[in-house]
């Protein structure tokens, strides 16, 4: 049977708070009582699980860092039956344009005339577009809302499609309850995680007042309006939050505000966010923040 | 950056230099171990990010202190180790680089692997048996006993209000998680366990 200060000894052997002394005393028990040695190693058990899932986010991570670097081919042989087979495609590719030029080059005999007369029938009517090229040219030059930024330099829709993705790391991955009771906190982060961006921005506005003040919250909702490319809220809602909200996001937030101003052509607070990331050892995308404002200049 | 920096910094928290040296030093493995393995790339990127976990988690736990050649070959040499584990036909058997001098010399730095079986599967049934847990709790947990932080860290990055809370936290939620363990071996007793260490 163990008494409540075993357990409380238990516990703070992992926490880490025994002295020296109490650490001997702690093992000398450990070595010569099973039934106290078989608590710890439950508690070790518990431990170990920790230390597995941290071990899968940070590989998650490394993953997502993955993606933001270039591609690698590896050094390996030539593989000849790639060759073969190109070389079959290539034959066949040939001989099927021989075949067209042949038939493109043939008579073509006549058509019995009831079908002829229903190729004629189901001919394609061309469509007046004078109106609409009218209508158009009534409201004066069109100009690209995301004009690239220079002849040789992506447009502004293009950089943040190549960076933005909503951002998604297993500290937000929802319970998962049996019994179907998910608090509103809960249902919006199930439908974050399920990518339902929209009804997620739903699910936000039926949450309690005061969830829709934390932080970490509100910046999952500033994914979801990006996402639906609800550029003006989204803006707004980072600003808020970059510059006097607590999240555990913090870095993210400046990340995705960067990328928010790019989308806008806001080029000038864009470089400046991104300077600041580029400088910050902490930032997560602190190479991506080097690589797009090199982009941007 | 010296190793003993790096360590510092990884131990202060930090995780920047160890995507620093992930990304550094990434084309250069995979290039290597496709040379010496049948794989594709995605096999020697899975290995190259187990070497740098393995790292990380070597540095955090206090193991790794020190090493008598470069990290560059530290690292090659636990993910060639772990590409071994994976039962990767081996294309050839014998080179003379460094790692390899590395891998005959101070071998047994490398066993990392034997005592690890976190395979996805137990991966998967660890994450489910930590969302059952409060996100404070999942924090908490995560902070002390895979990034190795101290009592005092954690009061000033959860902004708790003293470090006597902060152990209380820690027990009540590693208490919790162990009885969610517990319950989970009872309804699953033939379940694969990870070993306790």
């Amino acid at each position: 049977m163990m008494h409540d200060e075993d357990i409380q000894w238990i516990e703070r052997y992992f926490v880490g708070g025994l002295t020296p002394e109490e650490m001997l005393a702690f093992e000398a028990r450990r070595a010569n009582d099973p039934a106290f040695g078989q608590v710890v190693a439950e508690y070790a058990e518990a431990v170990q699980q920790v230390q597995l899932v941290g071990r899968k986010a940070l590989k998650t991570r490394l993953s997502r860092l993955d993606e933001s670097l270039p591609p690698i081919a590896t050094n390996r042989r030539f593989p000849y039956w790639s060759a073969i087979l190109l070389a079959a495609a290539t034959v066949l590719a040939l001989w099927s344009a021989f075949r067209y030029r042949a038939q493109t080059l043939m008579p073509t005999p006549p058509l019995p005339g009831g079908i002829r007369d229903s190729i004629v029938a189901t001919r394609v009517v061309p469509v007046d577009t004078t109106a609409l090229r009218d209508t158009v040219a009534s409201e004066g030059p069109k100009v690209s809302k995301s004009a690239p930024l220079s002849p040789n330099q992506p447009s502004s829709d293009a950089l943040f499609a190549t960076y933005f993705r909503p951002f998604r790391d297993s500290s937000i991955e929802p319970s998962v309850r049996g019994d179907g009771d998910a608090t509103p906190e809960e249902y919006f982060y199930q439908l974050y995680w399920q990518q339902e961006y929209r009804t997620a921005l739903g699910a936000f506005e039926q949450m309690e007042p005061a969830s829709k003040q934390k932080g970490d919250l509100r910046f999952l909702k500033a994914n979801c309006l990006l996402a639906e490319s609800r550029l003006n809220a989204a803006s707004a809602l980072l600003d808020s939050i970059v510059s006097a909200e607590r999240t555990r996001f913090p870095g993210e937030a400046r990340w995705l505000l960067a990328l928010t101003l790019v989308k806008q052509n806001k080029h000038a607070a864009a470089r400046a966010m991104l300077s600041g990331i580029v400088t910050d050892a902490t930032s997560a995308h602190q190479e991506e923040a080097r690589l797009l404002l090199r982009k941007l200049q | 950056m010296s190793l003993e920096s790096i360590i510092e910094q990884i131990k202060a928290g930090n995780f920047e230099p160890v995507e620093m040296l992930y990304a550094t030093y990434r084309e250069a493995f995979i290039r290597w171990a496709s040379r010496r393995f049948d794989g594709n790339v995605a096999d020697f990127q899975d290995a190259w990010q187990e070497a740098v976990i393995a790292f990380y988690e070597q540095v955090v736990s206090g193991k790794l202190t020190s090493i008598q050649y470069t990290l560059q070959t530290w690292l090659f040499a636990v993910g060639y180790k772990r590409l071994l584990q994976y039962r990767r036909k081996t294309k050839r058997l014998i080179f003379g680089d460094s790692i390899d001098r590395a891998l005959v010399k101070f071998e047994a730095d490398f066993d990392i692997w034997k005592d690890d079986a976190a395979h996805e599967e137990q991966q998967h049934e660890a994450e489910k048996a930590m969302r059952l847990l409060s996100p404070q709790c999942k924090e908490i947990l995560l902070l002390r006993f895979y990034e190795g932080r101290k009592v005092s860290d954690i009061k000033g990055i959860l902004g708790l209000s003293s470090e006597n809370t902060v152990s209380a936290t820690l027990s009540r939620c590693l208490r919790r998680m162990k009885e969610i363990v517990q319950q989970r071996n009872e309804i699953y007793p033939n379940q694969k366990r990870t070993p306790i260490v």
